[in-house]
């Protein structure tokens, strides 16, 4: 499977303003992703201000913040909500959602 | 006044007539208020009622979060009632499924600030002025720290100001009364917290709304009872009393005799109360007087609840009441109700549907101690009550019949429960004379009339009914209506003063009549006696004469000399 050229998956980072956090929680994330073993290619990601685009908040039925939205390709949304003070949560998690 | 004008927050009307009363305007506008309660308490509805309400009353758009019930069983659950939540959907009630994916995975802190950003992208979208956040403790159930779950409710607080909204949480209250651990210390960022209960009684349910905390204004924090009509959620007992100026006109009684006692009938708007022992013409009168109704242009609806619709239109037949006639032409809504089957809540639900449906003038429950059978404790009484005040509302006329069995408790206190409610009260009852039991018929009040204080025989035959005159006997009316009069604890031994009257009655009659059968006696006796002596004296007269003569007679047949004739000798 792995030597098919995968489709993207769609991570969004929703975050609530405070651009320091926003850097850091997106700092752990790329992180994660290359922990995942998976080359950055496979992956669209994105990073979302609600304070600045709510409508993007509502488009995805957001409820708190910093939420992570992973939509792989062909399967359902997955939220991860927290910040990432435990990235070895957040590498576990992507790992078990692109399956 | 204990608050300064600056606390007072502004009022959004509701809408929902009682809520508002009980809120003494409404909702905080700008603010937070909270519907607390258990599971199937209620909370949901009244959000979507209110909702609907103000979206009826003013046009009002609304967002309502759900973040527990999907929004198709939300709207399900609110169909049926007549503000029609469904057809306000997308147009100014606008659901979003907000409910956590079972899946999503939380580590770390956050805050609700994302859910905010929706709702405010939201109510931009559809201008709302209203957001409902349906099951709000689920979400910040989430926040282990309750500092942490405060300062999300203060934050929701903010944001209202900020964005010019008013919101409505619902959460739910683990007990009646119980603080809310998910909402944590409500003083903080609320501004009015509504407690909703609901419990399971012996014989039913009751439900009771309570005003726990309304910021900078006064308010009662008793409970009030609740039950659902076709409108949601409405208080038994409506709060702060009719402020229905009293009509003064008169609706007939259905028998010209009665509306003469009554100072021209019954007043618009009141409500009657018929009471008496079984076979007394409770169920008669009432009859008489929807027909009437119905006959005079008005619209009657008639509770029957021992006997189905065309058993009371045939029983009605054999008094010469055709009701039949009425609901055909449409003026009359014949319903027959099964008592003790549903609560009083229920039964009271249903009635009052029949009358808004059928618009109605008048109304007669037959017999009004069927609402009251069944259920927890005071809702009978509560459920009466609020038939009343809606009578009165609606300057809609009422009849309530009510069965009275002496010596028996429970109706004796359906009937002074009622009779208390009651604008008017006529007793019928029944009286001996003679060897006769005749039909009476008295009235025992009746508020804003002069009326007639004295007992009618009450006539029922199959042309008709009708009263005739006073019963009275030495000049006196003994059945003690007057005595009746008295306060509802002595009623009962008004009833025995009333049989003692009657059985007194009964004794006197005899005494009469014997002294009457000893005066018959005496003046013969006196006659006889008279003859006699009348006799005696012509006898003796005659004798006397006969002596005479004979004498007479004897001295000219003896040629005797008399001493008398002297001489001769």
């Amino acid at each position: 499977m792995s030597d098919v050229p995968a489709p993207q998956a769609a991570v969004v980072l929703f975050v609530a303003g405070g651009a320091p956090r926003s850097a850091a929680a997106l700092r752990i994330l790329m992180a994660a992703i290359a922990a995942s073993g998976r080359p950055e290619s496979t992956f669209r990601i994105e990073v979302v201000d609600v304070l600045r685009d709510p409508a993007r908040a509502l488009e995805a039925g957001l409820l708190a913040t910093p939420s992570l939205a992973l939509i792989p390709p062909g399967g359902t949304r997955r939220w991860f909500v927290g910040d990432f003070e435990r990235p070895e949560l957040l590498a576990g998690w992507l790992a078990d959602a692109l399956g | 006044m204990s608050a300064t004008p600056a606390e007072v927050p502004d009022r959004l009307k509701t809408g929902v007539a009682w809520f508002d009363r009980l809120t003494h305007g409404g909702i905080p506008s700008r603010r937070l208020t909270v519907l607390l309660g258990q599971a199937g308490a209620g909370k949901t509805l009244l959000s979507c009622q209110i909702a609907a309400s103000r979206a009826h009353l003013s046009g009002a758009v609304t967002v309502f979060a759900a973040l527990e019930e999907p929004p198709a069983d939300i709207l399900r659950n609110a169909a049926g009632f007549s503000w029609d939540l469904q057809s306000l959907a997308g147009q100014s009630f606008h659901p979003i499924d907000l409910r956590p994916d079972p899946d999503m995975v939380f580590a770390g802190d956050f805050d609700l600030r994302g859910m905010l950003a929706t709702l405010s992208a939201k109510a931009r979208q559809t201008g709302a002025e209203l957001v409902v956040l349906d099951g709000l403790d689920t979400v910040l159930g989430w926040l282990a720290n309750p500092a942490r779950r405060r300062a999300e409710l203060a934050r929701l607080g903010r944001w209202l100001e900020e964005e010019g909204l008013t919101g409505i949480v619902t959460a739910k209250a683990d007990r009646v009364g119980a603080p809310v651990d998910a909402l944590g210390p409500l003083e903080f960022a609320v501004s009015l917290v509504v407690a909703l209960e609901r419990r399971e009684e012996a014989g039913g349910t009751l439900r009771a709304l309570r005003i726990t905390k309304y910021r900078g204004s006064p308010h009662s924090s008793s409970a009030h009872p609740l039950f659902f009509s076709r409108h949601g959620l409405e208080p038994l007992m409506w709060p702060g009393g009719d402020a229905q100026p009293a009509p003064q006109d008169r609706v007939g009684s259905g028998m010209a005799r009665l509306d003469v006692l009554l100072g021209g009938g019954y007043l618009r708007g009141s409500t009657a109360l018929l009471s008496g022992p079984p076979g007394t013409g409770k169920s008669t009168l009432a009859a008489l007087f929807a027909s009437h109704v119905c006959a005079s242009g008005g619209r009657a609806v008639h509770v029957a609840f021992d006997e189905g619709p065309e058993q009371t239109i045939r029983n009605m037949r054999s008094v010469g009441i055709d009701l039949a006639a009425h609901r055909a032409s449409g003026a009359l809504r014949l319903i027959g109700l099964q008592p003790g089957r549903d609560g009083p809540e229920q039964l009271l639900s249903e009635i009052l549907a029949a009358i808004e449906a059928h618009s109605a003038t008048a109304l007669v429950v037959d017999p009004i101690s069927s609402l009251m059978r069944g259920g927890v404790a005071d809702l009978g009484q509560s459920a009466v009550r609020r038939l009343v005040e809606e009578a009165r509302a609606r300057s809609m006329t009422a009849l309530l019949t009510s069965l009275v069995d002496v010596g028996h408790d429970p109706s004796l206190s359906t009937l002074s429960a009622v009779s208390t409610i009651a604008d008017a009260w006529i007793a019928l009852g029944y009286a001996e004379r003679g060897g006769e039991r005749n039909r009476t018929l008295s009235i025992v009040k009746a508020r804003g009339s002069a009326h007639s204080n004295q007992t009618r025989e009450f006539i029922m035959t199959g042309e008709g009914c009708t009263l005739t005159d006073v019963y009275t006997a030495g000049g006196a009316v003994l059945l003690g209506t007057a005595r009746m009069e008295r306060e509802a604890e002595l009623r009962r031994q008004d009833i025995a003063t009333a049989l003692q009257h009657q059985r007194r009655q009964r004794e006197l009659q005899a005494q009469l009549a014997e002294a009457e059968v000893r005066q018959a006696q005496a003046a013969l006796q006196l006659e006889a006696t008279r003859t006699e002596l009348s006799l005696l004296e012509t006898a003796e007269a005659e004798r006397r004469a006969m002596q005479e003569g004979a004498r007479a007679q004897l001295a000219i047949s003896r040629l005797a000399d008399t001493p008398e004739g002297g001489g001769g000798a």
